[in-house]
């Protein structure tokens, strides 16, 4: 499978999808920012007031989680699916046993952070991000891609 | 899972929901001129409705829109750059 990612204005890259939890009824369509530098994915506040995510009935993260300048109280949704759309037009599902959800941010006013996939979903797939001169397409991919290096000596 | 819908509405919702995340991203100038600082709900490459908070949209979008709201482009208009950096947790467990 391939799936085409969009850049927004300020670069980041956004990858629509289908969010599904059957203890909360979640059955929205959303999208992600690809962040391979976040370790784990983060469901943002604003998406758990979207989807009536009761926070007081999952199990606090064990810490608060700081992200885009903000830090707020964190909570485990389990047993969620992501549905990827491939550029067929194929449905891809993807099991998120766990995610971390963020709760209230401890300071208001605030900035809302887009919601990220972080490294526990993206690392079973291939991110290709073209150069500018290339196309600049991005593509997240299940498929093996081969690249032969120089042997270094 | 949790959905009731067919394979074949997905793909028709989420094939909605990609072209409208392009007019958005499209139209971004624009609709930081209307809607900067706000949230906006769009559908059908149109802004549907829009409000300062998340809850203040999500009531709106719950009795002014129905299904509608459900299928809507949700997103926050950053004026300017966001400069989101690195996530760093304390104490997480993988």
């Amino acid at each position: 499978m391939r799936i085409i990612c969009k850049r927004d204005r300020y670069r980041y890259i956004r990858l629509p999808l289908r969010f599904i939890n059957r203890q909360f009824k979640i059955d929205h369509n959303t999208n992600f920012c690809i962040d391979t530098g976040a370790p784990y994915s983060l469901v943002t506040y604003e998406q758990a007031i979207e989807w009536n995510i009761l926070l007081a009935q999952l199990t606090p993260t064990p810490g608060p989680h700081s992200v885009g300048g903000i830090e707020c109280p964190g909570y485990y949704l389990e047993n969620s699916v992501m549905l990827f759309r491939d550029s067929k037009g194929k449905l891809h599902p993807v099991a998120v046993n766990n995610i971390v959800v963020l709760g209230s941010p401890f300071k208001q006013p605030y900035k809302p952070v887009p919601p990220l996939l972080g490294d526990d979903i993206l690392r079973q797939f291939t991110l290709i991000v073209k150069s500018d001169r290339h196309g600049g397409d991005i593509i997240l991919t299940d498929e093996d891609i081969h690249i032969n290096f120089p042997s270094s000596h | 899972m949790a959905t009731q819908l067919s394979d074949a509405q997905i793909n028709k919702e989420l094939e909605q929901y990609e072209n409208d995340l392009s007019w958005v991203l499209e139209n971004y100038a624009s609709l930081i001129q209307k809607y900067g600082n706000e949230f906006v709900a769009v559908l059908n490459e149109g802004v549907l409705t829009h409000a300062k908070t998340i809850q203040q949209l999500k009531k709106k979008l719950d009795s002014e829109f129905k299904q509608d709201g459900h299928r809507a482009v949700i997103e926050f208009i950053y004026p300017e750059h966001p400069n989101f950096v690195l996530l760093h947790a304390h104490n997480m467990q993988a």
